[in-house]
């Protein structure tokens, strides 16, 4: 078989397996000094002694080597001034970068095609940048790209456009074919051999928000089918509220040493130094703040950290969990939060059953990777198995902050090649009532998700109105022109939008189905 | 004619059913019964009976009022004939094996023809419906992998596929009792497509080392369909038998300057694998030095599986070092633990530590310290026993001890943990990047070094090997004052030596070093001690903590002969004709060779004063360098007879080699592969040099298994395989290493020169440094002293490696006590510079060496020049050294740079800067403009990188 490599992209770091060609799996690895680290840093800070001080003419070079390619690629991201955490100097206002694949899923992201250029270059160098270790790694262990499958698991709000770039760079950094699977249904596989019908429950917490994401795993014969079937948004329940409150927590509990000008960053770097063991890979804190395992557990496990969990938003995130609790369904949690001392116990206290206590022994940050290579392992056990990724997402509207109304699925999608469809929608719209003139934004998104944060972006329109306008015609239209791609599965649009005499019109791409290799799609 | 039952008429015909009047159907046949329910696996067949109380026979025929299905069957037939006054039985059978699929109930009307006559019917009706319909949703309970004694609940899942509610009998487990099943809800009926949850709970026995596998299953009886279900029941027992040896560490008399290590081995002996996500000391003076703190420990079983290497997984046992560092502490007891946490929530091991901390009183003795490119020794004075001790360093694999401490230093997982001596060196090849050698070369200069993202100058590396070597000697002497009042002293005095042509800038290093590894310079109170003592004794006296290399040998010579009472008639013969007594000290060590000339006065209250009179050296003729000229010799014979040897990896110096490797793309283990081989190659070269003294001939192999013949090629190391074999002859070594000879004989000259005296004026030649020992140099050395008999040439094998260091700590002893009558004393009046200093001037274009201060100038001294560049507010000057008399600064390799400086000639709105050079008692440098000192930055010595590493 041949070697495959998996890699969980979270928006902080990343983790690595590589199923090597006898099927052993193993962690890939870097070095930092003489201590070996297994998740790898998935941020780059901006130095700004560089930034600043680079003249138009450099500027404009580093323009043209994105474009030209380079080989040297921790060379040209020393000289932009990139440096990874662990070589911020302590007390550096360094800027944290934001990432590329969530920069490209952003709805907000220009239509200009200069500045497209631009990013998607950028994007490319710096997502190599970001992968370098992982390719260290390989070469390391005498590895050939070129033999190597990859797959990688993402969010399930990753556009198009982010996963065609994590395409394009693992073609260009050497790896024959990539596979990209939604995080929640990778995670999911993780059962794949423990449940032969019924439902897990993915709680997937990134820097700011969790997703709950509802999947169904149905085996019938020698296929699983696994689909997402509900998901939900609790937006201010991440790693970054929840360091910043514990952080604060400790700082007034004196637990940690209150010194002047502790930053938000400050306290980030302490907590980070706890799953990356900051004393020895260096990351930098300053004034130094040093968390324990053993102090966050104290907080969590007493009084103040059970209140925390009693506050919005965590509540909200509490009361799905509980109601996820009592029809004795299986919770697996994945994040840097739950690496966090015991907030896994505090949160989800007994959601483990029995039979999957020792498939989830793995660390948070490692489920996702373990749970990919439990399928994988799953398939290879025999040759007529499959795995048949479900996809309920339908094309849909953002209609207010935090929810989203479903337009039109795929079964009034053309279904010939060169087939058209032509659906049309209207709504009623709600003039503020002392504004004299508004924006009117139309997201179209691609997900089955009622919360937006889940759903994959496609679209952004915006329309300016003004009362008048408004008053005299009310309803504004929303038309979808679909004609699906004669080859292949895509089926590129036209949204317009219409109020009156005013009209935009945008273009997307939906691809009804994420297939990849190795699974099949049941659409 | 009958009457009809419904008119009351005579109006039926005996022959006709139907009444003429009415036209009511008069039948005598009747079914029972008229509503059958048949279920099945339960009543799967049941019975209808005609009955015809009439007196006509009839004919019935069976027939479904609409619809095919197939599923009944009757019996006999479904046509039969039912006679007067007769009853017939007809089964109805449910043939289950044709039901359609996935059927559960159906309503089914029939139709009884009577006499094919269509008017003449009855009817009845079927219900059908499968039984109760058992399946397992969940095939097998999974309880996965279980810890001993334990309860855990794991659930299988029945769902009632059937048309009718299925009632269970009895669930148990077979196979074992360790097993309960909650019995509450799971009697009551499972209704058609619901499902009912039947939870186990297995109360897990103690896990035994060769625990059986036993098939266990659970077995649900129905009450209403006939089969038992059998669902097995799969689990792994193991035991958690994870622990920390040692688990608890005390150390009753800890030294607060001391560092302290232990190393912890975390054991997993359970049956299942231990992921570990944390080492953590709950006292910041405890440090965990692991590789790793989120790894995987495996169990004996997984061990076995493991195929494939991984970084983060470790087979069974895996060791991790503890450091304390006492000095954070308060004397006496002191407690901390160390916690190594696992993803198990309830699983962690504790390490209890216990430290009972004595803090150090003042020591007045000096140590002497000779800091060595290669080793260093370090002597202490004994006062019980009024004897100089060397400080041995212990193999700690050997056991064995030695004075010569490799001046080697391996950081070890944090900047603050780092090893010295034997037991670095033994390290150093495992962790060539974390290794620092030979920084007395670099010393002062800017060749910098990164570890953990620090950057560390030479002076602060030789800091922490000065560090240790005191904390050596600290220990050395609390073991030998043991039972005494202040066995443990605090070790601030020092007298460091350095070679004799150490540059200014270099002596600035080693003092730097000094003050950082917290020796006391006392610029102060040397400067005291040397105007008390010129009082006393009529001289200028070298009151420093600095003391040449050559001085300290000969005072520790001189020492000596006045000990054996060997020299002192021909010594008073010469000091009662007024002559002096000159030493030439010939120090050849591994990285330098310095020649000093040294004069033996008489001075006044019966003091003998040392007088060294001239220095001069070369730092690229050493015994390092000898090595280097026999491997590249030895490396171009291999290159002719092996082919696809890339020598220049052995012979390129590593700054090339380190672009080279970031050109090139290696890998960290390609590295420290090179790294190996080059130090592989060096050590073959030695060896030749140290055989040949005593062979005339030597034979040179090296063979594929040592792997030491190498080519790099795509990023990739190859290995050549073969034997490469060479007889080496004495007279070939000596033709490689001539043109290195005659330069040690030209340095001979040049100090002699220096010190204003004649070859014939030495009466003694001291051999000292550990290449003295190399063949012909005291032969081709003497041919320049022909006048010298044997005796007056001595080469001391037993203290030629050891002679420095217990010269300065006997200079140490001196100072300390500062008496006035019957001591050696090192007088400084007269010593010369080994080199002109100067700045760099262009004349027209090309640039030249101005000297400011002149070669053979007597020390301490200063000198001020005013600088001016009318063209610019800011100067920069560029501070150069000649070692030549060449000044032209292109090509030279005599001249090195110092450093630079940029003045601002305006800070004091005079134009111009007045410039000062001063050179103190110790030789060190400082210059100040405009009488403001100022710091010179220093250059990076690129040719002598190749050998920090």
């Amino acid at each position: 078989m041949r070697p495959r490599l998996i890699i969980d992209f979270r928006d902080r770091c990343l983790f690595s397996l590589l199923i090597d060609g006898s099927g052993n799996i193993r962690t890939c690895t870097h070095n930092i000094g003489e201590y070996t680290l297994k998740y790898f840093f998935g941020e780059i800070f901006l130095d700004p002694d560089i930034y600043l001080n680079m003249n138009e003419e450099r500027a404009r070079d580093l323009f043209s080597r994105f474009k030209n390619g380079t080989r040297d690629i921790v060379r040209i991201g020393r000289e932009n001034g990139w440096l990874r955490p662990y070589r911020v100097a302590p007390g550096q206002a360094a800027l944290p970068l934001k990432n590329p694949l969530h920069l490209l899923s952003s709805p907000y992201l220009s239509d200009s095609e200069s500045i497209n250029g631009l990013i998607i270059g950028a994007s490319r160098i710096i997502l190599e940048f970001l992968l370098e270790p992982v390719i260290g790694f390989l070469k390391e262990n005498e590895f050939s790209l070129k033999g190597i499958d990859v797959t990688a698991a993402v969010p399930s709000y990753f556009s198009r456009r982010a996963r065609l770039m994590l395409h394009l760079v693992f073609r260009k950094v050497g790896f024959n074919r990539t596979t990209i699977v939604s995080r929640e249904i990778a995670a999911a596989m993780t059962c794949i051999e423990s449940i032969s019908t019924g439902i897990v429950n993915i709680l997937d917490m990134e820097n700011e928000d969790t997703h709950l994401h509802r999947i169904k795993i149905d085996k019938s014969g020698s296929a699983v089918q696994i689909e997402c079937r509900r998901s939900e948004t609790i937006r201010g329940v991440g790693w970054r509220p929840i360091t910043t409150k514990l952080g604060h927590l400790l700082l007034k509990k004196k637990k940690i040493k209150e010194q002047p000008g502790i930053y938000r960053a400050h306290i980030d770097n302490a907590f980070m130094g706890l799953i990356f063991d900051g004393i020895s890979t260096g990351i930098p804190s300053n004034p130094p703040l040093k968390v324990t395992r053993k102090l966050v557990d104290e907080l969590l496990l007493r009084n103040p950290g059970k209140r925390l969990l009693q506050q919005d938003p965590f509540k909200r995130l509490k009361d799905s969990l509980d109601r996820i609790q009592k029809e004795n369904e299986t919770v697996i949690p994945l994040g840097m939060p739950f690496m966090i001392g015991d907030i896994e116990t505090v949160m989800l206290p007994d959601s483990i059953p029995g039979g999957l206590a020792g498939l989830l022994a793995r660390r948070p940050l490692e489920r996702t990777a373990y749970g990919l290579a439990s399928g994988f392992r799953w398939l290879n056990q025999n040759p007529d198995r499959e795995i048949k990724i479900g996809d309920n997402s339908t094309l849909r509207l953002v209609t207010q902050p935090g929810k989203s109304a479903a337009l039109a699925g795929p079964p009034s999608f053309p279904t010939a090649p060169g087939g058209r469809r032509i659906i049309k929608k209207t709504f009623d719209i709600h003039f503020a009532e002392d504004a004299a003139e508004d924006t009117l934004y139309f997201n179209l998104q691609w997900g089955g998700s009622a919360d937006p944060g889940a759903n994959m972006n496609l679209c952004l329109l915006s329309l300016n109105i003004d009362r008048e306008e408004v008053e005299k015609n009310k309803r504004v239209s929303i038309v979808l022109e679909l004609q699906k791609a004669g080859t292949g599965k895509s089926i590129p649009g036209r949204l317009t939008v219409e109020l009156g005499a005013k009209r935009e019109t945008g273009k997307f791409v939906v691809m009804p189905g994420i297939t990849g290799i190795g699974f099949k799609d049941i659409n | 004619m009958i009457r009809c039952s419904k008119c009351n008429q005579w109006a039926i015909k005996d022959t006709d059913d139907y009444c003429s009047f009415c036209g009511f159907l008069q039948l005598d046949i009747s079914v029972e019964p008229q509503d059958i329910v048949l279920i099945s696996g339960i009543v799967a067949e049941t019975k209808i009976t005609f009955s015809n109380s009439g007196d006509k026979n009839h004919h019935i025929e069976i027939l479904q009022a609409k619809g095919n299905f197939k599923g009944l069957e009757f019996s006999a037939s479904n046509a039969f004939a039912l006679d007067a006054g007769s009853r017939e039985e007809i089964g109805i059978h449910l043939v289950e094996d044709l039901l359609p699929e996935n059927f559960t109930t159906e309503e089914l009307d029939f139709v009884c023809l009577i006499d094919s006559d269509e008017r003449k019917t009855i009817n009845f009706k079927v219900i059908v419906k499968t039984g109760p319909k058992p399946a397992v949703l969940i095939d097998e309970i999974k309880f996965g992998d279980v810890e001993e004694e334990k309860e855990i609940e794991s659930w299988t899942e029945i769902a009632n596929k059937g048309g009718i509610p299925l009632k269970i009998k009895d669930v148990r487990v077979i196979g074992s009792s360790q097993f309960k099943i909650e019995s509450g809800d799971i009697f009551n009926p499972i209704f058609p497509n619901r499902k009912l949850r039947i939870p186990v709970t297995w109360k897990s026995p103690k896990a035994e080392s060769n625990h059986k596998r036993e098939l266990i299953k659970m077995k649900v009886d129905f009450e209403n369909f006939p089969e038992s279900l059998f669902i097995p029941i799969k689990g792994r027992l193991f035991k958690y038998n994870f622990r920390a040896e040692p688990n608890k560490i005390q150390i009753d008399e800890a030294l607060s300057k001391q560092v302290y290590s232990k190393k912890i081995t975390l054991i997993n002996e359970g049956t299942k694998d231990v992921e570990i996500t944390a080492i953590e000391p709950d006292r910041e003076w405890i440090k965990a030095v692991s590789r790793t703190k989120s790894f995987t420990l495996l169990c004996e079983d997984s061990v076995s599986k493991k195929t494939a290497a991984d970084a983060t997984v470790f087979g069974g046992k895996y060791t991790f070092e503890l450091v304390f560092f006492p000095q954070k502490l308060e004397a006496g007891l002191n407690k901390g633990k160390v916690t190594v946490y696992t993803t198990k929530k309830d699983f962690q091991v504790g390490i209890d530590i216990q430290l009972f901390v004595i803090y150090p009183t003042n020591c007045n003795d000096y140590i002497g310290i000779d800091f060595g490119t290669t080793n260093s020794v370090v002597a202490i004075w004994d006062d019980e026993e009024a004897d100089l001790r060397l400080v041995e360093d212990e193999n700690p694999v050997t056991g064995s001890r030695t004075p010569l401490i490799p001046s080697v230093l391996v950081f070890q997982g944090r900047p603050d943990n780092y090893k010295i001596g034997t037991e670095a060196e033994s390290e150093a090849d495992v962790y060539p990047e974390m290794t620092v050698r030979s920084i007395k070369r670099v010393m002062g200069y800017g060749n910098d070094r990164v570890f953990f993202e620090q950057n560390f100058s030479p002076e602060d590396l030789a800091a922490l090997i000065i560090k240790k070597l005191i904390e050596f000697a600290e220990e050395r002497l609390y073991r030998l004052n043991k039972g005494r009042t202040s066995p443990y002293l605090d070790i601030r005095k020092a007298i460091v030596t350095v070679p004799a042509n150490f540059y200014d800038l270099q002596i600035r290093g080693i003092l730097t070093a000094c003050e950082k590894a917290g020796i006391d310079i006392e610029e102060k109170q040397a400067k005291e001690a040397a105007d008390k003592l010129k009082k006393a004794i009529g001289h200028d006296i070298n009151a420093g903590i600095i003391l040449d290399e050559p001085s300290a040998a000969a005072l520790f010579y001189l020492s000596k002969f006045q000990e054996e009472n060997k020299l002192e008639n021909e010594f008073n013969e010469k000091f009662s004709k007024n002559k002096n007594i000159h030493f030439l000290i010939f120090d050849y060590g591994g990285g330098t060779l310095d020649v000093s000339v040294v004069q033996i006065n008489k001075l006044e209250n019966k003091n003998i004063g040392i007088k060294v009179l001239a220095n001069k050296g070369d730092n690229l003729i050493g015994g390092d360098s000898i090595d280097l000229s026999i491997m590249k010799e030895l490396l171009k014979i291999c290159k002719k007879s092996v082919k696809g040897f890339d020598i220049s990896l052995v012979s390129q110096n590593f700054n090339e080699l380190e672009k080279r490797r970031q050109t090139e793309n290696w890998n960290r283990f390609i590295w420290a592969e090179v790294l190996r081989v080059r130090s592989q190659w060096k050590n073959a070269a030695e060896k030749i040099k140290i055989a040949i003294d005593k062979k005339e001939k030597f034979e040179f192999k090296i063979n594929s298994r040592n792997e030491e013949i190498f080519n790099i090629n795509d990023g990739k190391l190859h290995f050549i395989k073969g034997e490469f074999k060479v007889m080496i002859t004495r007279e070939q070594v000596i033709g490689w290493i001539k043109g290195l000879l005659d330069k040690c004989k030209n340095v001979v000259g040049e100090a002699l020169s220096l010190a204003d005296i004649e070859a014939a004026d030495i009466d003694y030649i001291i051999h000292t440094g550990r290449s003295s020992l190399m063949p012909n140099i005291q032969q081709d050395i003497s041919t320049l002293f022909r006048h010298l008999n044997d005796e007056h040439v001595i080469l001391d094998k037993k203290n030629l490696k050891i002679c420095v260091a217990k010269g300065a700590a006997l200079y140490g002893l001196l100072r300390s006590g500062i008496q006035t009558e019957h001591n050696v004393r090192l007088v400084s009046g007269g010593r010369r510079l080994p080199h002109s200093y100067g700045v760099q001037v262009m004349r027209i274009t090309k640039p030249m060496f101005e000297p400011i201060i002149e070669t053979g100038t007597k020390y301490p001294t200063e000198k001020t020049k005013h600088y001016d560049d009318p063209g610019s507010r800011f100067l920069t000057l560029r501070f150069l050294q000649n070692s030549s008399v060449n000044n032209n600064i292109k090509g030279n390799p005599d001249i090195r740079v110092i450093g630079a400086i940029t003045v601002d000639t305006l800070a004091d709105n005079v134009p111009g800067c007045d410039v000062k050079f001063m050179i103190d008692a110790n030789r060190k440098m400082e210059v100040s403009a405009d009488g403001v000192p100022v710091q010179i930055k220093p250059a990076r010595l690129e040719d002598e990188d190749r050998w920090i590493g």
